[in-house]
């Protein structure tokens, strides 16, 4: 009797026990979804991964700010990752579509505000990343992202001051690899190499993805080769290699090392690979061929060069200060000043005052030319070039001890600065003694 | 060379930007992005700072970048061969470098040659040989008055296909370059399995390429795949994406709105009231949800005793345990960057429901030792607590089954805490990416008191579900489960055991 007055409680239990498992057993109506499975081999560090994760969330929800806004970011690290350019177009537009979608202040979201900041940096657009990043830090001005913006354009356009300010700002709130890297950077200029290798170990030393890794050695390898010290160099840039074989300025530095220390026939290999990867080396390699005596080698990579400026030119971006440069040691100073004035119209960098005043050296203004090559070593860095061409200019002017002590100067900072350049100024000197 | 330095240089801060986030991203996979969606506004925001003049004149030039070399590598299988289409399209810094030495038929030979040569492909372990039977080359207009160049293979290899035959394929031709790689498999006459790429090209063979911005270029080197004979069936249909059901969906849409709101460049007071609100309806939900049987389960048991001391015991430490977990768990995953968030979760979750499997195989026991004669001590237990009147937690689910006076070694209560502990020992991922993402922006403080409002919020929902079940008990079911009584303490303790060892198992399935 009492089994039978206990028989319905029970099956009571049991009804509600199948309910529940039908509702929330794997496979059961309520059942949290798993997240789809993640494509094999993927890893935090999988770039194309990350993006092709959030591609997938966009197409989804497509008015999500904060998913464009970093799509954006990871194809700007993709850009620099490819050295693609044509990734740069694919971040305005994610940036765009996020900027059209204001946040709930009314306020657009600020990650693209200041991610365009840095693809006007990387399309050289300097005022125009200022502009981006002083918007962002008006919003915001505790996202630290905001400020390497702000120190990359600043020590772009000259304005040293300011960048050394905005990056005290982001070590302060970020010490991390992006601010270690601008401090070195700043350092260097500054003609504190010591201070600059430093950070750059510091910042090599913290954990980081495989490419930012490889970003870090290969500041340590131009470090050393700034100070005339190629072997370190290249074992630096052997080390970004290691990390990202792909990492074109990496192989473009060691195969300036590897010419420095004679060895031609891996210089040259790896000149090859990284101007397929990247054909901002091309005028490096033509160079290297033509001290060779392969003019026929070098006049393919200038003409290649040539290209990329008409093709830059023609989308908008043309490169003053690199156009410049070239024409100023290629036979049309002309070119070259009207070039570099243009650039120095738009920014007062210690890079194109060098550069200027080689043109204006080059095309026979050897009394305008001081002028620039003083503001070039204004800073106090430690530059060979500028310390060559500074010696060159004032050879020009006649003062003979000034130009002995500049391209002395030059010499003892790096006998490698270049090849031909290295090899004028050892003949001045020994002209003289 | 220097003019190269500063665009590296940028992008190195939004890589540090990104990393700094990674953590969090592995927490949950809602957290890879933080949307402030369905929110509309008037304000136009295009350009109405420096948009840069390279920026907004952008005439044709190679879609994939004016130095990229891109492959497409079409494949067909037919019952006694394979034919290959190669094609390598050069945009115009690759044409240039490279030019075609001779004639161009004579250039396509050796090119087609020497990609051949690149070619690896095997069919069931066996290389196939490739032979070309056609090769083409041709100069096509480019931006700026230069030429971008399309280079053509046809190449076929014998195999037979009168069984299934295991093919893999690479394309190693010119790896270096950057540039858009695609690789298509289709049957004629043979029906294709397991083909890790499509029958059909997007780009139109490299003619049309997808200018969408939510398209990566294709990076397809290698493709594998199995020929049967038979005729060609279309490809399976891809399994459709996992529903989502509709409370996830909301509170996903919820954590997303409060992320946004830490997330906001200027914290007002309302927004950080808001902010602070939403995280306790967020802790309400997610303490309801399912997968927190176990916490509902500790608020029964404690109900059951009918006293509000108890449940507010269970509540709070549910809520300590909680914010003291997602603390820890932020904290550290702040300062060692390396442990994947994740992994962590699924260990917590591992060892919360072990210490649940154990309460219950704990309960089970002193059940199965105390059963009989114990049936009608309810009232006598009752005063019983009452009168003890020390500590926290008298209150205690074993007693109730086993009538009052037995086993005076234990601590009373253990077993009801010890739930409660549990269910807040897995922190709550949103409240883990809320405190993470608080502390990036530099608002930690701020974070903290979200996670604790998100405790706060749990706590209410368990404390709601106790009085509840109290009220419910108290009013009808207490006379007809009377009878369940002799069972109640071995029913409980055997649920307990499964939520346990179910928690357990599939934690543990997460870790491996």
């Amino acid at each position: 009797m009492s089994r039978l007055r206990r028989l319905p409680p029970l099956l009571g239990c049991v009804l509600l026990g199948c309910v529940l498992v039908t509702l929330f057993a794997p496979g059961g109506l309520l059942r949290r979804d798993e997240p789809p499975p993640a494509p094999a081999g993927w890893s935090p560090y999988d770039l194309a991964g990350s993006i092709q994760a959030v591609q997938v969330r966009l197409r989804r929800h497509p008015d999500d700010a904060a998913a464009w806004a970093s799509l954006g970011d990871m194809y700007l690290k993709q850009a620099r990752r490819t050295a693609d350019t044509a990734y740069y177009a694919k971040a305005e537009g994610a940036f765009e579509r996020s900027l059209r979608r204001p946040t709930g202040d009314g306020e657009p979201y600020i990650d693209a505000v200041i991610g365009m900041g840095a693809l006007a940096n990387a399309r050289h657009d300097f005022a125009g990343a200022v502009r981006w990043a002083e918007r962002a830090r008006r919003a915001a001005p505790f996202r630290w992202a905001l400020y390497g913006v702000l120190t990359d354009a600043h020590l772009e356009l000259g304005h040293y001051e300011q960048a050394e300010t905005a990056l005290r700002r982001m070590l302060d709130g970020h010490p991390d690899l992006a601010s270690f890297t601008r401090a070195a950077r700043l350092e260097q200029l500054r003609g504190r190499p010591g201070h600059a290798r430093d950070l750059l170990r510091r910042a090599c030393a913290i954990p980081g993805d495989p490419a930012e890794y490889a970003f870090c050695q290969w500041q340590l390898g131009e470090l050393a080769w700034s100070t005339g010290d190629p072997r370190t160099a290249r074992a630096a840039y052997t080390q970004a290699l290691a990390a990202d074989p792909g990492h074109a300025p990496a192989r473009a530095g060691k195969a300036r090392a590897e010419a420095a220390l004679g060895r031609t026939e891996q210089a040259l290999r790896d000149y090859a690979t990284a101007v397929i990867r990247s054909p901002a080396y091309v005028v490096e390699y033509g160079e290297l061929l033509e001290h060779l005596g392969d003019a026929e080698g070098a006049r393919r990579q200038y003409a290649v060069f040539t290209a990329q400026q008409r093709l830059l030119a023609a989308s908008g971006g043309a490169d003053d200060l690199a156009a410049g440069t070239f024409a100023a040691n290629h036979g049309e100073p002309g070119t070259a000043v009207r070039h570099l004035r243009a650039e120095w119209a738009r920014r007062h960098s210690v890079e194109v005052a060098d550069a200027l005043g080689w043109a204006l050296h080059r095309a026979g203004r050897h009394t305008e030319a001081a002028a620039y090559a003083v503001r070039a070593d204004a800073l106090g860095g430690r530059n060979a070039l500028f310390a060559y061409h500074r010696g060159e200019i004032e050879h020009a002017l006649g003062h003979t001890g000034a130009a002995r002590t500049h391209l002395t100067r030059a010499l003892s900072i790096n006998p490698y600065f270049s090849p031909a350049g290295a090899a004028r100024a050892r003949e001045l000197l020994a002209e003289k003694t | 060379m220097i003019a190269a330095l500063p665009a590296a240089a940028t992008l190195a801060a939004t890589t540090a930007l990104a990393t700094a986030v990674t953590p969090a991203a592995a927490a949950t996979p809602t957290a890879v992005v933080t949307p402030a969606a369905a929110v509309t506004s008037t304000v136009a925001v295009t350009s109405a700072a420096g948009v840069s003049p390279a920026g907004t004149m952008r005439p044709a030039a190679h879609p994939l970048g004016n130095f990229s070399v891109n492959h497409y590598d079409g494949l067909t299988i037919h019952p006694d061969r394979i034919e290959h289409l190669a094609v390598v399209d050069l945009a115009e810094i690759p044409t240039l470098q490279q030019p075609p030495i001779g004639p161009p038929d004579a250039y396509a030979r050796r090119a087609c040659a020497d990609l051949r040569d690149a070619v690896r492909a095997d069919a069931d372990g066996r290389t196939l040989s490739w032979r070309v039977t056609g090769a083409s080359f041709v100069y096509r207009p480019g931006a700026a008055g230069l030429r971008t160049s399309r280079l053509t293979c046809r190449l076929t290899a014998p195999v037979r296909v009168d069984r299934p035959v295991a093919l893999t394929f690479a394309n190693a031709y010119r790896p270096d370059a950057v540039g858009w790689r695609e690789i298509t498999a289709k049957g004629q006459g043979v029906r294709l399995r397991d083909s890790t790429v499509p029958a059909g090209s997007v780009s139109g063979e490299l003619r049309d390429y997808p200018a969408d911005l939510l398209s990566s270029p294709l990076d397809v080197r290698a493709a594998r795949m199995t020929a049967e004979p038979g005729d060609a069936g279309g490809p399976v249909a891809p399994a459709g994406v996992p529903g989502v059901d509709v409370v996830t969906r909301y509170t996903g849409l919820l954590a997303d709105r409060l992320n946004a709101l830490i997330g906001a460049d200027r914290l007002t007071v309302p927004l950080g009231m808001l902010a602070l609100l939403v995280s306790l309806a967020l802790g309400a939900v997610h303490a309801a949800m399912p997968g927190h049987g176990k916490t509902v389960m500790a608020a029964y048991l404690a109900g059951r005793e009918r006293r509000l001391r108890d449940a507010v015991t269970v509540a709070a430490t549910v809520t300590v345990t909680h914010t003291a977990g997602v603390l820890v768990l932020g904290v550290l995953v702040t300062a060692a960057g390396v442990i994947a968030g994740d992994v962590v979760l699924s260990w917590l979750g591992v060892a919360s429901g072990l210490l649940i499997t154990a309460i219950g195989a704990a309960l089970l026991h002193s059940a199965r030792h105390h059963r009989p004669g114990h049936e009608h001590g309810h009232g006598h237990k009752h005063e019983h607590g009452h009168g003890h009147g020390h500590g926290h937690g008298e209150g205690n689910g074993r007693r109730q089954g086993n009538g009052g006076g037995h086993g005076p070694g234990r601590r009373p209560g253990s077993g009801v805490v010890g739930l409660a502990v549990a269910g807040g020992l897995v922190p709550s991922p949103s409240a883990l990416v809320v405190l993470l993402g608080a502390m990036a922006l530099g608002r930690t403080a701020f974070g903290v008191l979200t996670v604790v409002c998100y405790g706060l919020g749990m706590a209410a929902t368990l404390l709601v579900t106790a009085l509840a079940l109290r009220r419910l008990g108290g009013l009808t079911v207490a006379g007809r489960m009377r009878r369940l009584r002799p069972y109640s303490a071995v029913m409980t303790a055997a649920l307990v055991l499964l939520v346990g060892l179910g928690v357990t198992v599939r934690a543990a399935a997460a870790l491996v």
